[in-house]
């Protein structure tokens, strides 16, 4: 059976919400593991994804019908090349209306493509108005909620944000001291390289700091990984065998 | 069908999508396994033949063994649609109605509707009164078409109301914009829409058509079908009840 392939949408429709730093951690992971893995820089203003990881990003105006055929028709090919797209506040409302008017989620799973949106979680109502409509508009998609302890530490934000399934639980990325955020924000930067040969004259406790990080945002995509691998096993097999398997047979006539 | 149907598309200006609300038919009917036949008036070129040469035969409706090859042979079998040149709405409806069309349509011996396509000007509206004459017993629908990014607002809808009310009984159709992209890309592959929503050539071998393109057709088809189901098409040219159907590849 081949994998599934995975397309990770982290989406928010505020600003500065750590999204980017999740979908970079994302592709870092996925390369780390499989040697590949192919990015999407939605952010037009800031292309922050693009110029962090140049070699592995494609950035893209969605406003632009080009774009959207270069992203969804990339998206939606089952390669098992892991694809991470960062859809930024400008371009949250145009990317999800794309994608529900063409069916992406439908397509996706006759595919064999498994989409997730991780939605990066704030306080702000906009962006809890947006979490729900997003789960009532893709019913069939897993939307887990990311809480970055570096910008929204303090709030409880369970019950705004609510796990939409067992497949797609919350995501808990710790927040970096100023110091490691100085050096992590710097582009380009890799938290891979990083992690395997700091730069001269860094700190060893930085360098452990990140190691730290790295590691606890590292293990829950791993996690998130298995669970919708799992998730997709489960539905394979309730495919091969039906419910009525050993139903008792109709006495013959 | 009990009688034979026939369905006119046209419209006196050129340019307002005739013939793309013709394709949308003649996808709305082979979805729901309706027979048809079609005819393109644009002799000799024929731009709908292009996109349906197995049921479309071009035709020139000035030349009486042209007019006797389709109203001669009128069939209780198929539905026939004429995609009239632009310019001959008024004219055809003229001659239809000197060979005794429009009067056969009256008594109910053929069901005969009328797709007017309408195009932004006010001329178009003087189009709705010069065909108010001979069209009070057919099914007229007036078809404000989108597709070519249309912008209907310069008509003062108090204006336009007061011509609508001309015609008793018409009904007002909207087909909205398709994207540019996929609508030419649709135009580049000459294919119906319905075999570029399913991703296949003219000749039924697998095509390398955009995803995107191609949702963004069957989104814009499923809403063309939506308003044609709305008017409850099938039955008009049927007496068999109008299944619902998504527009799906």
């Amino acid at each position: 059976m081949a994998r599934p392939t995975h397309v990770c949408i982290v989406a928010s429709p505020r600003p500065r919400t750590g999204r980017t730093t999740v979908a970079r951690a994302l592709i870092e992971f996925h390369r780390l593991n499989s040697g590949r893995a192919q990015g999407f820089d939605l952010d037009a203003m800031d292309n922050a994804l693009a110029q962090f990881l140049p070699a592995c990003t494609m950035p893209a105006d969605i406003a632009e019908t080009q774009s959207q055929v270069a992203v969804f028709d990339r998206l939606i090919i089952a390669d098992e090349t892991p694809k991470v797209v960062d859809v930024s506040a400008h371009a949250f409302e145009a990317f999800f209306n794309v994608m529900a008017e063409i069916d992406f989620a439908g397509e996706a799973h006759r595919q064999g493509v498994e989409p997730v949106i991780l939605f990066a979680a704030n306080s702000d109502s906009l962006s809890i108005r947006s979490y729900t409509q997003l789960r009532a508009r893709f019913p069939g998609l897993p939307v887990a909620p990311i809480y970055n302890d570096g910008i929204v530490r303090g709030h409880n934000l369970r019950g705004a944000f609510p796990a939409t399934s067992a497949v797609a639980l919350p995501l808990h990325v710790p927040a970096l001291s100023p110091a490691l955020r100085t050096i992590v924000d710097a582009r380009p930067f890799s938290f891979n390289k990083f992690c395997r040969r700091p730069p001269v004259g860094t700190p060893d406790l930085v360098a452990a700091e990140l190691v730290s990080w790295l590691k606890r945002v590292y293990l829950q995509f791993r996690e998130l990984e298995l669970r919708l691998l799992l998730s997709n096993l489960r539905g394979s097999l309730k495919e091969a065998l039906p419910d009525d398997l050993f139903a008792p047979s109709r006495p013959s006539a | 069908m009990s009688k034979p149907a026939v369905i006119i598309v046209g419209a006196d200006k050129g340019g307002v999508g005739k013939t793309t609300v013709m394709r949308t038919l003649l996808d709305y009917f082979l979805a729901r396994k309706v027979p048809t036949r079609a005819f393109d008036t644009e002799s000799p070129k024929g731009t709908l033949k292009r996109f349906h040469p197995d049921v479309t035969d071009v035709v020139d409706m000035n030349h009486i063994p042209d007019q006797m090859q389709i109203f001669d042979t009128l069939s209780e079998n198929a539905v026939t649609l004429i995609d009239v040149r632009a310019g001959l709405l008024s004219p055809t409806l003229t001659a239809l109605r000197n060979i005794g069309f429009i009067d056969a349509a009256k008594k109910g011996q053929i069901t005969l509707s009328i797709f007017h396509v309408l195009g932004p000007s006010i001329a178009s509206l003087d189009e709705i009164v010069e065909n108010s004459d001979f069209v009070n017993d057919v099914r007229y629908f007036l078809v404000k078409n989108f597709i070519n990014n249309t912008h209907f607002f310069e008509w003062d809808q108090a204006t336009y109301n007061s011509y609508f009310k001309r015609i008793k009984d018409a009904v007002e159709i909207t087909v909205p914009k398709l994207n540019e992209m996929a609508c030419e890309q649709v135009e580049l592959a000459s294919v119906p829409f319905l075999t570029f929503i399913a991703n296949k050539k003219a000749n039924g071998e697998p095509a390398a058509y955009s995803f995107v393109l191609r949702g963004y057709v069957r989104h814009w088809l499923g809403h063309v079908w939506a308003e044609y189901d709305r008017i409850k098409l099938v039955d008009i040219v049927s007496t068999r009840e109008a299944p619902q159907i998504k527009a799906t590849g």
